[in-house]
């Protein structure tokens, strides 16, 4: 699979889940020359995978407000305490690095996800340097990044 | 009715796949959770359960060594196992089919499909109580 080929696919499996746990539509997503966005405010999420023999891992930069909003539509009429809201961002950036893997991988091959983790900023954990790096957003406050590493 | 155990390590998603059981109108009796494959394996031992929606990634032990667990168990392996996953590789569906699970369903879903499984296990036999 060529890069664009693979990225696009990567957009369309990102757009997917959030249309259809959060009902959010990204109006827009390209691929950033920067990677300010990393240190904007907002939570970031890994999801640590082993494919074959390779190690790796999906970054996911949300925005505060697009975190907030995904999370509270996807708990629905469950009580938004900060543990449900923590436990719906996990969820939900778990869908989004499987159903990524799921199109990334070839028809053999089997990955496996470690349980996502909310990234805690100035702790050891030292980013990668992206293979892939996609920024959706809805408007201005509304964006994520999805970093494959 | 049937009775359903919901194993995934989010409580969230527990709850969700709860309530797209109701959104499905599924005619559930009892609903049981488990956090684990681990904590799974104990509850079963105490309930029986006519299905089970399962998910893949979960710590202690996951769905697929819980898969291995029941179906070598002689009076747990008759029971259906629906995978509800993230993890959707040809490869991992087909390992898990050869080791008994009824169906297989990828994150995001919608809730004609945990109800078109569920119909289907039913056509097949499942207990209605």
């Amino acid at each position: 699979m060529k890069v664009l080929e693979k990225a696009d696919k990567i957009t369309e499996a990102v757009k997917k889940v959030f249309e259809m746990t959060a009902f959010i539509e990204f109006e827009d997503s390209f691929i950033p020359d920067t990677d300010s966005y990393r240190n904007l405010p907002g939570i970031i999420v890994y999801v640590n995978y082993e494919l074959q023999d390779k190690k790796g891992s999906v970054y996911l930069f949300w925005s505060q407000t697009l975190a907030d909003e995904a999370a509270a539509s996807y708990l629905g009429d469950e009580e938004s305490s900060s543990e449900n809201i923590v436990d719906a961002l996990l969820e939900l950036s778990n869908m989004v690095a499987g159903n990524i893997l799921n199109v990334l991988i070839e028809k053999d091959e089997v990955y496996e996800l470690e349980i996502p983790k909310i990234l805690v900023k100035d702790s050891d954990h030292e980013l990668q340097h992206p293979q892939y790096k996609i920024f959706f957003t809805e408007f201005d406050e509304k964006w994520i990044v999805v970093e494959i590493c | 009715m049937i009775d359903i155990m919901i194993i995934d390590d989010s409580a969230i998603t527990r709850k969700v796949i709860k309530r797209v059981i109701s959104m499905a109108e599924v005619e559930v009796g009892a609903i049981i959770e488990a956090e684990d494959g681990i904590d799974a394996l104990e509850k079963l031992e105490k309930q029986w359960v006519d299905v089970i929606l399962c998910d893949i990634n979960m710590p202690r032990m996951n769905g697929f060594e819980l898969v291995g667990e029941i179906k070598k168990d002689p009076l747990k392996k008759a029971i259906p196992i629906i995978m509800i996953t993230t993890e959707g590789s040809p490869k991992r569906i087909q390992e898990l089919t050869e080791q008994g699970i009824s169906d297989y369903i990828i994150k995001p879903f919608y809730p004609e499909q945990v109800k078109s499984a569920i119909d289907k296990l039913l056509v097949r036999g499942v207990d209605k109580k």
